[in-house]
């Protein structure tokens, strides 16, 4: 029918309705005209007007009989007020939108809690709970309960939900997996967590389900703890615990939670958790494995077994904050900090560097049994702990002289009985370590290295009231810890000590600087930021007041080992040369090995291969048979090996690196950051001479060096995980993706156009050619021949 | 005024101005509401299985506007939107229900044998009920209606989905009483015989 008839029809019959019903049909036809079409359609309007009440009336529709088990969740377009606009998160809880929110207008997230089924009542009451908590560590939460939502296909279920603070970030559960975290940040980042459940747990709300992927990390770094609750929510209306929705989260359960002991769970479940996301920070792992789902084995290792927390993280995190962890983690909840309130102060103290309460007196001897496998030889060790002495006596010392060389002789008095109360101080210090490490009460196993871990705790107890002294002291243990490879805990150590320094004595004084050198070093060997370091050092060279030859040569060293390891090899080259000729100047001609051995790698690494050679066995001769110089050949012969190694002399390159080997190991025992350096090497050589199983090996023992020495982060270690993982491919297939893995590894670490970089996409490019890949061959090459364009245009710059 | 009734109102102005998101906006936002509160066993609106959409739409306005009665426009606006958002409510619902019942294969023929065949017991007390066959039907000879007179139309719109009485269909679209009377009973009787024709 079209417009126009239709209006002409209903014309027709609005003015038949004006009519007396019996006039209405004759009035029809007359007004029709003979259209006959015209006249059947308002015949059809008054006929089905006067039938009946056809849409009239006292209006009932049939209620919408709201549809159950649309448990499609995907495809809910909106739950009440709230729009959705995509999925962010699906869990083990349910799944997480992006929506946004009408009034107020707001993005939010959006946690479905279920469909189409009844919502206990109790949730809004436990809602409004969770909305009183307020706390930039945790996510916000704005409403719960039910609303209708709508599928696409127009179904509609009641849903109940809960609409939290959208927060752009990553969950920690993803950052974890992409890169590991330096000690610090880790300690940080849990002290924000913490006192995010602090404020929580005073409000009386229990998290019960703390993992990473409920904390968010923002692009500042800042945690945000999100489901705060859901865990009640949800435990308060399961039948029991162990069905749907604990599955991925078992590794951060208390045991007392695992083991369903409802009636025992408080706060302490979630201090546990706290401490289970600190050892997974810090060591990579969950303490009890890779735990996806349930599994028996699993729940028999939480539930019974002594993991020893604190041995196992020692390495990575240092004593004071391994125990730390250990304390959170303990398996029986009266052991663990009693609040998350005293673990955040504790973990303040990590950070400050002070010693924390888990560190009391009585935990002492429970240390021991923890004790590190550090066992060097005793000479070594009396060498270390010498070295400590003379360090802190001659810091004394050498501030006493200054006082005495002071003008005003009653600033010079004051200033030598300040120095009197130094030294007596450090005596009396020293003389607490040593008795802490009595071998007739600690058993025959204690070792040098013990008694510093033993004084290193007790310094902030001891010597906080005189920081001077507690700087010369930290400085020194310092020290002797980055020689012992104890990179995390020199670290550590030096930040305090140049701090103190700084405060005490101001920029310019040499104990600031020369606690300044030791931190922009550990900057590279510990925390693997080249750049950083050495920009550090640089700036320490730039100083005119301190030019004296052991200085300059010193930070100069440093500083060309640095620009080596970040492939810019003008700048080590420029370096070395200034070292070189310093340290024989301050220490005679055999210091000018160490030099040399490095250059020797500059021309190596610059393509001069035969020049490398001669430097590196002009060092090995220089220092060979000089006395007290056992190390540093052994140093040499690893740089001789790498040359060798380089040149395609893989017999004769392992005959050098065995011979190093013996040296090394006899001298500082079968770890240390220098033995991984020997350990890649000879990994290499034995690859490259046919021999992979010897080479994963080598490398194996390389990589659990590095993971006990450097930071997580360290590009150093992250290479040689890389070669590692090419050594151990077996098939072809799997050797191109681990390759390509690796490349992508290295180009993350150190840049595209770093020579390690370059080096794994030579090694891709090999592949390819033996796999007859034509495509792969064609676009590895022009890569290659790209990188090495760019490499070498940048070393030219770097040269002029 | 709270938040919530000022955007409404906001997004209604907008709407009704020729804004077509705010209008859908503004759709979207009362359909939720009156989906929400049509939702509960025992919601406004509604008792046992029976929808009584008079109830239901002047309860989300009392509880969208609440604590002020709300201006003029405001009513007009919102009530415009109402029908509409009442008429996709329970239109939906009984496609789905019946995309459901079929696997969505539903026959026309087959559908009004059935409509046929519950008439005569459909009215009870609550009114004539209209099944959701009827339901869908409607809803597409509304669809030509609209082209055929887009008053009327919305004058069904208003009184048979958003249960507005002859006066306040009036107000809304501004026209007299008498206009809005006869242009329901003429909708009516043509959706009568259209749905009539089917059969």
């Amino acid at each position: 029918m079209i417009r126009e008839r239709y209006e002409k029809a209903a014309e027709i019959f609005q003015k038949a309705l004006d009519e007396p019903e019996g006039k209405r049909a004759g009035f029809i036809e007359i007004a029709c005209e003979g259209d006959a079409d015209l006249l059947a359609v308002v015949r059809g309007l008054l006929q089905s007007d006067s039938e009946e009440s056809f849409l009239d009336g006292s209006l009932g529709l049939p209620a919408p009989a709201f549809d159950d088990d649309l448990d499609r969740p995907e495809e809910i377009v909106s739950i009440g007020d709230y729009e959705i606009s995509k999925v962010i998160a699906r869990g083990s809880m349910g799944i997480v939108f992006l929506a946004q929110q009408a009034n107020p207008r707001r993005d939010v997230a959006l946690k479905l809690l279920s469909i189409g089924e009844d919502t206990p009542g109790s949730l809004l009451a436990e809602a409004t709970l969770l909305g009183r908590l307020q706390h930039p560590g945790l996510a916000r939460i704005y409403e719960a309960g039910t609303a209708i939502a709508t599928l696409r296909d127009g179904a509609t279920a009641a849903a109940s939900f809960i609409a939290m603070e959208h927060i752009e970030a990553e969950t920690l559960a993803e950052s974890i997996s992409r890169a590991p975290m330096k000690r610090l940040d880790v300690a940080r980042l849990l002290l924000g967590i913490t006192e995010a459940i602090e404020h929580a747990h005073q409000r009386g709300v229990i998290h019960r389900d703390l993992k990473p992927s409920n904390i968010l990390v923002d692009a500042d770094g800042r945690p945000h703890v999100i489901d705060f609750g859901v865990g009640l929510l949800r435990d308060g209306h399961e039948s029991a615990p162990g069905t749907r929705g604990i599955a991925g989260t078992i590794a951060y359960m208390a045991p007392e939670q695992l083991v369903g002991r409802m009636d025992q769970v408080d706060t302490r479940v979630d201090i546990y958790s706290i401490g289970v996301i600190a050892y997974e920070l810090l060591t990579g792992n969950a303490p009890h494995g890779a735990a996806d789902s349930i599994d028996e084995a699993l729940l028999d290792r939480i539930r019974s077994s002594e993991v020893d927390t604190k041995r196992a993280l020692t390495k990575s995190a240092g004593r004071e904050f391994a125990g730390v962890v250990a304390k959170a983690m303990s398996r029986d909840r009266d052991d663990r900090y009693a609040s998350a309130g005293a673990l955040a102060d504790d973990l303040r103290c990590v950070i400050a560097g002070r010693p924390t309460a888990s560190d009391d007196g009585s935990a002492f001897r429970s240390l021991w049994r923890y004790a590190l496998g550090h066992r060097v030889t005793a000479s070594l060790l009396a060498g270390a702990f010498a070295l400590c002495l003379a360090a802190i006596l001659g810091l004394a010392l050498a501030s006493a002289e200054a006082g005495r060389s002071a003008e005003r002789a009653d600033r010079a008095l004051e200033s030598a009985r300040t120095e009197a109360l130094h030294a007596e101080r450090i005596a009396e210090f020293l003389k607490a370590a040593f008795l802490g490490v009595d071998p007739e009460e600690q058993g025959s196993s204690v070792t040098l290295l013990d008694a510093i871990d033993y004084a290193s705790g007790r310094i902030h107890r001891d010597l906080a009231d005189v920081p001077a002294v507690e700087a010369d002291v930290r400085s020194a243990i310092g020290f002797v810890y980055r020689r012992q490879g104890r990179f995390a805990e020199a670290f550590e150590q030096t930040r305090i000590a140049h701090r103190l320094h700084r405060q005490f004595h101001g920029p310019d004084d040499e104990r600031t600087k020369g606690a300044a050198e030791e931190l922009a070093y550990l900057t590279w060997i510990y925390e693997g930021d080249a750049a950083a370091s050495l920009a550090g050092l640089e700036e320490l060279l730039k100083d005119p007041d301190s030019e004296t030859p052991a200085h300059v040569g010193w930070v100069s060293m440093k500083a060309g080992l640095v620009a080596l390891a970040m492939d810019d090899l003008p700048r080590a080259e420029a370096h070395l040369i200034v070292a070189g000729p310093k340290l024989v100047e301050a220490y005679g001609e055999v210091f000018g090995a160490r030099a040399m051995r490095h250059l020797s790698l500059v021309r190596l690494y610059s393509g001069d291969h035969s020049e490398a050679e001669r430097l590196a066995r002009e060092a090995v001769a220089a220092c060979l048979g000089a006395a007290e110089q056992e190390y540093i050949v052994a140093r040499c012969l690893v740089t001789l090996g790498q040359v060798l190694v380089e040149r395609g002399r893989y017999d004769e390159a392992l005959a050098v690196l065995g011979e190093a080997e013996v040296r090394m190991t006899a001298l500082i025992g079968p770890s240390g950051p220098d033995v991984a350096d020997l350990h890649a090497t000879i990994a290499k050589a034995e690859y490259n001479a046919g021999r992979p199983a010897a080479a994963v090996e080598r490398a194996d023992r390389a990589v659990e060096i590095l993971r006990s020495t450097v930071s997580l982060s360290h590009p150093d270690l992250a290479s040689t995980e890389a070669f590692r993982m090419v050594y151990a491919a077996t098939g072809d297939a799997e050797r191109r993706d681990r390759l390509a893995a690796a490349y992508r590894t290295l180009d993350h670490a150190f840049g595209p156009d770093h020579r390690l970089s370059i080096e794994m996409l030579r090694l891709s490019l090999e592949h390819a050619r033996a796999m007859n890949e034509d495509h792969a061959v064609r676009r590895l090459g022009s890569t290659l021949e790209i990188l090495n364009e760019r490499r070498l245009a940048r070393l030219a710059n770097g040269a002029g | 005024m709270t938040t919530d009734a000022h955007d409404l109102t906001l997004l209604l102005n907008q709407g009704s101005a020729g804004d077509r998101a705010a209008a859908e906006r503004a759709f979207e936002h009362v359909y939720a509401k009156l989906k929400a509160m049509a939702g509960g066993p025992s919601g406004p609106g509604r008792s046992g299985d029976t929808l009584h959409p008079t109830a239901l739409v002047h309860e989300v306005y009392g509880k969208l506007f609440s604590g002020s009665p709300g201006s003029w426009s405001d009513r007009r606006h919102f009530f415009a939107v109402a029908a509409k958002a009442m008429r996709s409510i329970v239109v939906d619902h009984a496609r789905a229900s019946l995309a459901q019942k079929r696997g969505g294969g539903w026959s026309r023929v087959a559908g009004i044998e059935l409509v046929e065949g519950s008439a005569s017991g459909g009215s009870g007390a609550s009114g004539p009920g209209l099944d959701s066959i009827t339901l869908v039907m409607l809803d597409d000879a509304m669809v030509e209606l609209a082209e055929l007179s887009p008053r009327q139309a919305r004058v069904v719109e208003l009184r048979f989905f958003a249960g507005l009485s002859v006066s306040e269909v009036a107000m809304i679209i501004g026209k007299s009483d008498r206009t809005v009377e006869l242009d329901w009973r003429t909708a009516r009787a043509w959706l009568r015989t259209r749905l009539g024709d089917e059969s």
